[in-house]
């Protein structure tokens, strides 16, 4: 079976610092993966190559088939990506957003409107409101309904949950959760370990490498937290040579 | 089309919603225009006269009565010899006219040669006011002594604006920089925010040409800058008087193709700029400087030093506010203007392109 993302020895240096080294995974159709790791770990250099914004120094990407170098023209119409820190135009309101991004994709928001309904059904009250007046989970639904509008193949979320409150985080994890009947593909990062159980398959990153790839209950130590887990791989992995050459 | 005019839609969104740069948008270009027009003149009015005479014969009262009279002036009332100084020094008056005791001897050819009538003292501080005051006062009493002035007659005849009207050479400044202003600092700062915010990156992850993006946002910029035209061209011709005889299509043209050059400005400082601070101070000191200095705004080109006359040829707006000049104040054709419309498309043509090539649809 094809693969949704495959990536292969990607690696990517800004100057003398090595953001993502050798890094190698695939995501499979329809999979919920999640991409775990601290700050600086290289997870939005990640994103950024598959969504074709940054260009690897060397090795392979391709997102449903198409290579994130070559075909970055057709991904982008394919995918939907949500960036960390992702805003939404502050002085458009809530509605005025979400057509806007309908717009650029070339589609009507009443046509996709059953793949967002769950999720901007919530937000739907207050259409009129500036999109700056919202709280913390009601601009992330209204981001992922963004996202979404189009029905992308594939979605990329990079932290969509970073400060947000713990009830909103829980939600928008059933909102991910729900988009599953549609097969859509998602690659979604956080630095939070509690939210890993939520994912079909994760993968902890540190420092631009990938440590271990494995589903939330088969990666843990035995009778260990993810977290503990998580800091016995960096420690075993620090304690190896280091190949890529860093500043710090 | 569709995507393309919703693009615009919310682009326009953005500078309707910020009302307060809006006003600042439409109302700067009038406020500068009126500012300019009327109340900053470079032009010298109500020169304040003191008069020190010794004997107040008939042809000084005369004299003193015409100088009243003059709306040049605004006569202070005489001084006595000794406190000539002290009025200049304490600013009650910029000028004082001296009468000789042996005025009316000296007038009629009576006293020995060599002799002045009168001393026009003067305040040097403000150059302009005293160099402009004396060709006045001598004007003014050439004029009253007749045949019988003993002073060369000398005839000034200006061409073109025989006020020597400051406003109406504001006006075409006004417009160079206005444009620099709107266009570029407005557009690069825009771009420049969607990049900080993070909404860029959502905007090139999608089928949007980036080109399109670019042209959305520079769409509403130019309607401002069209009503921004509009808004000092009415103000010059009704407000301030200006003649604007030359052709009226031709001021368009030009001004058409200055907006979009100071558009490309723009987008090229945006590709510079990774934040909204950096866009304003290119903007601000790279652009609006040379356009002070270089342009001709200020003061002639001409008078520039030699080494830095150069610099002047390569400031777009130079070229500008010279055509304006002529089409606005000397009435020139459409085709008086053809070297300036050659070298604005010309230079308009070269920066889209580097802008162009320089607006990555990548992020680095």
């Amino acid at each position: 079976m094809e693969k949704s993302i495959s990536i292969n020895d990607v690696t990517k240096n800004y100057g003398s610092i090595c953001a993502l080294d050798n890094v190698s995974f695939e995501v499979e159709k329809g999979e919920l993966f999640g991409l775990i790791g601290p700050d600086g770990a290289g997870k939005t250099t990640l994103f950024r190559i598959l969504t074709t914004l940054l260009v690897p120094d060397s090795g392979t990407a391709t997102v449903e088939g198409l290579d994130a170098i070559k075909d970055y023209k057709r991904i982008r119409s394919i995918v939907g990506y949500m960036p960390g820190r992702f805003s939404l135009y502050q002085d458009l309101s809530v509605e005025e957003n979400l057509e806007f991004f309908a717009s650029i994709f070339g589609v009507d928001v009443k046509d996709n409107y059953d793949i967002i309904a769950p999720i901007y059904s919530q937000i739907e009250p207050f259409a009129k409101r500036r999109a700056g007046k919202l709280s913390g989970g009601m601009k992330q639904k209204l981001a992922l309904s963004c996202a979404l509008i189009h029905r992308p193949q594939v979605l990329f979320l990079d932290e969509p949950t970073t400060g947000v409150d713990a009830v909103s985080r829980s939600e928008f994890w059933d909102m991910l959760a729900g988009l599953k009947q549609y097969g859509i593909s998602i690659l979604v990062s956080t630095p939070y370990m509690d939210e890993a159980g939520r994912c079909d398959r994760i993968a902890l990153i540190n420092e631009g490498k990938v440590l271990k790839i494995d589903t939330p209950e088969n990666i843990k130590d035995k009778g260990a937290t993810l977290e503990d887990t998580f800091i016995r791989l960096i420690q075993e992995e620090n304690g190896k040579h280091d190949i890529c050459q860093k500043s710090h | 089309m569709n995507r393309f005019l919703y693009f615009v839609k919310k682009e326009s969104l953005h500078i309707l919603r910020d009302t307060r740069t809006i006003l600042v948008v439409i109302g700067i270009p009038i406020v500068l225009t009126l500012l300019f027009g009327f109340a900053i003149s470079t032009d010298v009015n109500n020169v304040n006269v003191a008069v020190c005479a010794p004997h107040k014969t008939v042809s000084i009262i005369e004299t003193v009565e015409s100088l009243q009279h003059n709306t040049l002036f605004t006569f202070k009332g005489y001084i006595p010899q000794n406190e000539i100084d002290a009025t200049l020094r304490s600013g009650k008056a910029g000028a004082v006219l001296v009468f000789d005791e042996d005025y009316d001897r000296i007038l009629a050819g009576t006293a020995g040669s060599g002799e002045k009538a009168v001393q026009i003292v003067l305040d040097g501080s403000n150059p302009t006011v005293s160099a402009s005051a004396g060709v006045y006062l001598s004007a003014m009493l050439n004029s009253i002594w007749g045949d019988s002035s003993q002073m060369d007659m000398i005839e000034n005849h200006i061409l073109y604006n025989p006020q020597m009207k400051s406003s109406y050479n504001f006006v075409p400044g006004i417009l160079g920089l206005i444009f620099i202003l709107v266009c570029a600092m407005m557009t690069s700062v825009s771009i420049v925010r969607e990049k900080e915010m993070g909404t860029m990156e959502v905007l090139l992850v999608s089928p949007v040409k980036p080109i399109w993006i670019i042209i959305a946002k520079m769409i509403p910029y130019f309607v401002l800058s069209c009503i921004n035209l509009a808004s000092i061209l009415l103000l010059a011709k009704f407000a301030l008087g200006v003649p604007m005889t030359g052709s009226m299509a031709a001021i368009i043209l030009i001004s058409v193709i200055y907006i979009i050059l100071a558009l490309g400005f723009g987008l090229l400082v945006s590709t510079i700029a990774k934040k909204q601070v950096v866009a304003l101070l290119i903007s601000g000191m790279v652009l609006m400087l040379p356009i002070m200095m270089f342009s001709g705004m200020l003061f002639p080109t001409e008078n520039l030093p030699v080494i830095l006359r150069p610099f002047t040829y390569i400031v777009p707006a130079r070229w500008y506010i010279d055509a304006i000049r002529k089409l606005m104040i000397e009435g020139l054709a459409f085709k008086g203007v053809l070297l300036e419309i050659g070298i604005l498309t010309a230079m308009t043509i070269s920066i889209l392109r580097v802008a162009l090539a320089k607006f990555n649809d990548r992020l680095e």
